[in-house]
């Protein structure tokens, strides 16, 4: 094999990250000096040279400029709305319509096309519920996604983009589920078993069916362009098997009862076998026909839910407050998820060694990890060039090493329910012992206790990380929330987001972080929705035409309520903020480098953001806020600007020790925020755990805490909504015109010192 | 080398102009409604004006669906009620100062009395004994709960064939409801 064969800048994500921890290895067995260590993470790309820098940059100001900017957009019109005449507004969004469309047709073939034409489809339904708010048609919200899904439907067949599949399947899916609840949907309609109350099931089982055939025609047929993406189906298929399994432990949970009139016998109910079957078939076909570890294992699971909630009831009748019951139960689920894993991890095995008899030499295999085949060791023997005292064996065993410990690894689709298993049945355990002790003690003991000495355990362990916080977080999230959940439904969003955070943390595969992530900060900003409008008013039920009371003054709560589109663009903004850190981080960092990245990623977004907000906030607008400009400037923006600076000289390791001192105020003033923003001391406690942890996507994620924390600061600050809009337009076009610099200009200056690479 | 086919982006191209254009059109033919349509007023019942997602508006609930709720079921068994799902007409009648008020429902061919006219109206299925006439809720913006919480009437515009757009709410002595400008 020919070395010249590989570039480092050929290397996966999964390769890097091996290479990394050989080097590391090599470093610690003193085959490496300290320099040669740093120079081979940079020679093969562990650490972003200045080039990689200025991608960097590049995309995360493109990205953040882009969405500040539109944010902004949003807010200004938001404002604006009202005073707005009807045809100006349909001109605004049939704007945006045919920009897309004609950018769409324009870059067909280009891979921007594609973005141009999913904007396209969306700006669609924004059109659709225009029309319907202007001439207030009194549509249903079903009738808008069936419009929306019937024009999208041909656009998707005729580009066929992951993007636009993904459109079409959830304009189809809200469709048919909003029309399901016109008919009263429950998981318990007896009478609509089959028919109308399980459209839902039905139309997801389709989807997933008429991809899975698409695949196989592709295949056959040798038609590469209609091959959904296998991500989708997966996608597809994971919420088709989801709401069969809930569908059949909802039948479980009414067996022995007449609902409606009707007997829920389980097995005698022939609609409980037609899905069982179903159930089967599907496994045997990804078992058998198609092996899918993804789907074996969501199957296995499924099953293992199934029997979970059959146990439940049957202990259900007898008694479920007797200890003994919950003892019982709580041993059956754990034993039985540890069944499932055990038997999934079997099945891993045996489809593994048929993937590698199967795989060609060279050939990479997704279920078996990266097949490096002396790949990686020729590109490390080339790299360190003739050295006597490095044989190719002992470049092997290192390699070899770190490949066993990758494939060791499980999935993040194995590990997450498996966790989840184990979870439920811990807290059948421990409601058992807590009705074993009689109720003497309380139940904050009971919580805190094993909490304590969970946190302390893991603290001693060697391998702390921010993952073992999650694992708390989920107990205590758990334990605390589910009481909560009958009493208050509010308490019960924020406990879904620590359940969420949770399981982001807990995980690694990056894109069910990337999820998990989603739906945290999803049901964070209901939580703060809901909380902001239900905490300030209260409603009648209208006898006569009784008004609304008002509940409280001055809180933030109370002005975010105020202004949706403001709480909406946060929320957008941390999204894209987390997804840009994870997908930056992604290509452009490896593991192998986890801080010094994404910490100054943050950084100079925060220098972008204090720079967009507080210059234009003093020098053009000058918000009265009782001081001189110049005071709020210095007093907001010096303290920040040391914090970036230093977070970023401290990470590049270049940094004197008065760097680091300038710290200490710097950290005085965010603990200042922290007090009335707790968001922001959130941010930087997380910080810190990540910095101490190593973890990457938590700085990320820190880094937006800490954006959203000081931004509510700021935001209390009284100053007017549409100010606030130009400010955030003004900053994304100050991160647009940097991502142009970083692009154009860093580069030419790099390549005029001729340290394209930095120096070692 | 094969060039790739172009009709794809050609039909695509259609899709989009037939999508605005239709769009366009559809948006011409309300404001002719709201133009040259003739004017009814409904009486309302106040409900609950809130949605968590969508924001403020107010919920509508119309006397009137409420009375052709009763007449339908004392000339349809419930089971027909439910089944039955195709567009309907009320016949309205003008009580005064445009104020209509349901009538009677529409039989094929019946000529209209002076003061009459005709107003569609579809059946909510799902077992909740409703009928629509229309928007079911009036959007506005925040901080303008307490003016539109005085509405009492909803202003139609109605064509010929009882087609309707609601144009905008009225109180109790009937003056439209509007939004002071407001001052930044």
């Amino acid at each position: 094999m020919d070395a010249r064969q590989f570039e480092p800048g050929d290397l996966n994500f999964s390769e890097r990250n091996s290479l990394g921890r050989s080097l590391k290895t090599m470093r610690m067995l003193g085959l490496l000096e300290h320099t040669q260590y740093i120079s081979g993470l940079f020679h093969f790309g562990l650490k972003p040279d200045f080039s990689g820098w200025c991608a960097f940059c590049k995309r995360v100001f493109n990205l953040l400029g882009l969405l500040l900017f539109l944010v902004g957009l949003a807010m200004f019109l938001a404002w604006n709305w009202i005073a707005m005449s009807v045809p100006l507004k349909f001109a605004i969004f049939e704007l945006v319509f045919a920009l897309c469309s004609v950018m769409a047709i324009w870059r067909w073939k280009r891979e921007s096309g594609a973005y141009w034409l999913f904007g396209a489809g969306i700006s669609i339904g924004l059109l659709l519920a225009l029309y319907g708010q202007v001439y207030q048609t009194g549509a249903n919200a079903w009738e808008l996604f069936r419009v929306w899904a019937l024009a999208v439907l041909p656009l998707f067949l005729l580009a066929r983009t992951s993007c636009l599949g993904l459109l079409l399947w959830l304009t189809l899916s809200l469709w048919v589920a909003l029309y399901s609840r016109e008919f009263s949907f429950s998981l318990y309609d007896a009478e609509n078993i089959f028919l109308r109350g399980n459209m839902l099931l039905y139309q997801q089982l389709a989807c997933w069916f008429f991809c899975e055939c698409l695949h196989q025609i592709a295949g056959k047929l040798n038609l590469p362009a209609f091959d959904p993406a296998r991500r989708l189906v997966r996608f597809i298929g994971a919420v088709a098997l989801t709401l069969l399994t809930v569908k059949l432990m909802a039948l479980v949970l009414l067996a022995g009862y007449y609902y409606r009139g009707v007997d829920m016998s389980f097995f005698g109910n022939s609609v409980v076998h037609v899905y069982l079957a179903a159930l089967a078939a599907i496994f045997i076909f990804y078992y058998k026909k198609k092996p899918d570890l993804f789907f074996i294992s969501l199957g296995c699971f499924s099953a293992a839910g199934i029997l979970t909630t059959m146990i439940l009831r049957s202990l259900f009748r007898v008694s479920l407050d007797e200890g003994g019951a919950l003892l019982t139960a709580g041993l059956l689920v754990v034993g039985m998820f540890i069944g499932s894993g055990l038997l999934i991890l079997r099945i891993r095995g045996a489809l593994l060694s048929a993937q590698r008899a199967d795989a060609l030499p060279g050939q990479n295999n997704a279920e078996a990890g990266p097949d490096r085949g002396g790949k990686l060791a020729l590109l490390l023997k080339n790299w360190l060039g003739d050295r006597p005292d490095i044989q190719d064996g002992l470049i092997a065993d290192v390699l070899g090493t770190h490949a066993r410990e990758e494939a060791g690894r499980q999935p993040w689709y194995f590990k997450l329910p498996m966790s989840l298993g184990i979870w439920i049945g811990a807290l059948l355990l421990g409601g058992a012992i807590f009705i074993a002790s009689d109720g003497v003690l309380l139940e904050d003991f009971w919580v805190c206790v094993p909490l304590i000495a969970l946190g302390a355990w893991l603290f001693r362990s060697d391998n702390f990380s921010v993952q073992q916080l999650g694992l708390v977080c989920i107990l205590s999230g758990l334990v605390l929330g589910i009481p909560a959940l009958d009493d208050h439904p509010r308490t019960g969003l924020l406990c879904y987001a620590l359940i969420f955070l949770a399981l982001w943390a807990t995980v690694k595969y990056p894109s069910a972080r990337v999820i998990c992530m989603a739906a945290a900060l999803g049901f964070l900003f209901f939580y703060l929705d809901y909380y902001s409008y239900m905490e300030q008013y209260s409603y009648y039920r209208y006898a006569d035409n009784a008004g609304y009371v008002r509940h409280g003054d001055g809180a933030f709560m109370e002005k975010l309520a105020q202004v949706p589109p403001l709480g909406t663009g946060f929320f957008a903004l941390a999204t894209a903020f987390s997804l840009a850190v994870l997908g930056t981080g992604r290509k452009k960092i490896s593991a192998g480098t986890p801080f010094l990245e994404s910490a100054a990623g943050g950084a100079l977004l925060f220098v972008m953001l204090a720079a967009g907000y507080f210059f234009c906030l003093n020098a053009v607008l000058h918000i009265p806020l009782g001081v001189p400009a110049w005071v709020d400037c210095l007093f907001y923006g010096v303290p920040l600007g040391i914090l970036c600076g230093a977070i970023f000289l401290l990470c590049a390791n270049t940094g004197p020790a008065y760097v680091k001192l300038a710290c200490i105020p710097a950290i005085l003033f965010l603990i200042v925020i922290g007090y009335s923003s707790p968001v922001s001391a959130l941010g930087l406690v997380l910080l810190f755990f990540a910095k101490g942890g190593r973890d990457l996507v938590l700085m990320g994620f820190a880094s937006v805490y800490l954006a959203l924390g000081i931004t509510f600061f700021y935001y209390n600050i009284q100053f007017a909504f549409v100010r606030k809009a130009v400010l955030m337009m003004g900053s994304g076009v100050t991160l647009l015109a940097l991502a142009v610099i970083a692009a154009t200009v860093l580069p030419g200056l790099a390549a005029g010192r001729g340290d394209g690479v930095r120096k070692t | 080398m094969k060039k790739p086919a172009s009709w794809p982006r050609i039909l695509c191209c259609l899709a989009l102009a037939f999508f605005l254009a239709g769009y366009n059109i559809s948006i011409a033919a309300k404001e002719t409604l709201l133009e040259q349509g003739t004017v009814m007023l409904l009486e309302l019942r106040p409900v609950d004006p809130l949605s968590l997602l969508q924001g403020f508006y107010m919920a509508l609930d119309y006397e009137a669906e409420r009375e052709i709720v009763r007449e339908m079921k004392e000339l349809f068994r419930d089971e027909e009620f439910q089944e039955r799902r195709e567009r309907h007409l009320a016949v309205m009648r003008d009580t005064g100062d445009r104020v209509y008020e349901f009538s009677r429902l529409y039989s094929e061919g019946e000529a209209l009395a002076p003061g009459e006219h005709l107003l569609a109206f579809k059946i909510v299925h799902g077992g909740f004994d409703r009928v629509s006439i229309g928007a079911g809720s009036y959007f506005f913006e925040e901080g303008y709960e307490e003016l539109y919480s005085r509405a009492s009437y909803a202003e139609f515009r109605v064509d010929e064939k009882g087609n309707s757009v609601l144009a905008q709410l009225r109180d109790d002595d009937l003056r439209v409801i509007a939004r002071p400008e407001k001052s930044d």
